[in-house]
């Protein structure tokens, strides 16, 4: 979905080596977010039980999915992807 | 409904422009008012084919015609209902609830990529993101 206003971000538990072979390894080329932030690890704060966690989130930035099925949730992402911003 | 998001406007009839001043002073109304005569132009009440006076028209805050008729009470009545809308819907929107699940809008993210580089999830507002917490096991 490149181009298309879609961008995936990760955030890996690894550590930061393994992080980035990771990366490397399997040629990924979407950023991710160090599972470290202000307060404590990224995956703490959003309540993440079980691995990987998914999440869609629409242009106005509501959380519409929340699971653990890739196929699920790039479907509802393109189903997003072209639908008009909703302003306000 | 002063200090609400109400505004009422009129359109003076009164072919002497100093008779509708009189007016105003006299009955102390504190609402502006369009000449109906223009210049150049056909009256305002001509383009809105008013047949009746007084006519009323409530808008909405889209500008839809709500109301239109010859009853001042049943305007104002419109009036309130579209105002306490208006003022509910805006309380709504800065409740916005900040959260990490579905229905909720998405707390940010501000942290380091594995480069190192920061960034946030808010940066990319207006896209439809997908947040994968992944590792490589």
């Amino acid at each position: 979905m490149e181009g298309k206003n879609f961008t995936l971000i990760g955030v890996n538990s690894d550590k930061l080596e393994d992080g980035r072979a990771a990366v490397k390894k399997n040629e990924l080329n979407w950023r991710s977010f160090q599972n470290i932030q202000e307060g404590g690890k990224i995956s703490t704060l959003w309540e993440v039980n079980a691995w990987p966690t998914i999440l869609v989130i629409d242009q106005n930035l509501k959380i519409v999915y929340r699971g653990h099925d890739g196929h699920e949730a790039s479907k509802i992402a393109k189903g997003l992807v072209g639908t008009p911003t909703v302003d306000g | 409904m002063a200090g609400r998001p109400f505004a009422l406007i009129g359109v003076n009839s009164d072919p002497e422009l100093e008779k509708a001043q009189a007016a105003v002073k006299k009955n102390e109304l504190n609402w502006r008012s369009f000449q109906n005569e223009r210049q150049d132009l056909a009256a305002i009440s001509e383009d809105w084919a008013v047949q009746g006076w007084p006519t009323v028209i409530v808008m909405d805050a889209k500008q839809n015609i709500m109301y239109r008729g010859h009853d001042g009470h049943e305007a104002t009545k419109i009036a309130q209902q579209l105002v306490v809308q208006l003022e509910k819907h805006a309380a709504e929107k800065e409740l916005v609830k900040i959260g990490t699940h579905v229905g909720s809008t998405a707390a940010d993210i501000v942290g380091l990529d594995l480069d190192g580089e920061s960034f946030s999830l808010y940066a990319f507002k207006g896209q439809v993101l997908m947040l994968d917490f992944w590792g490589d096991w």
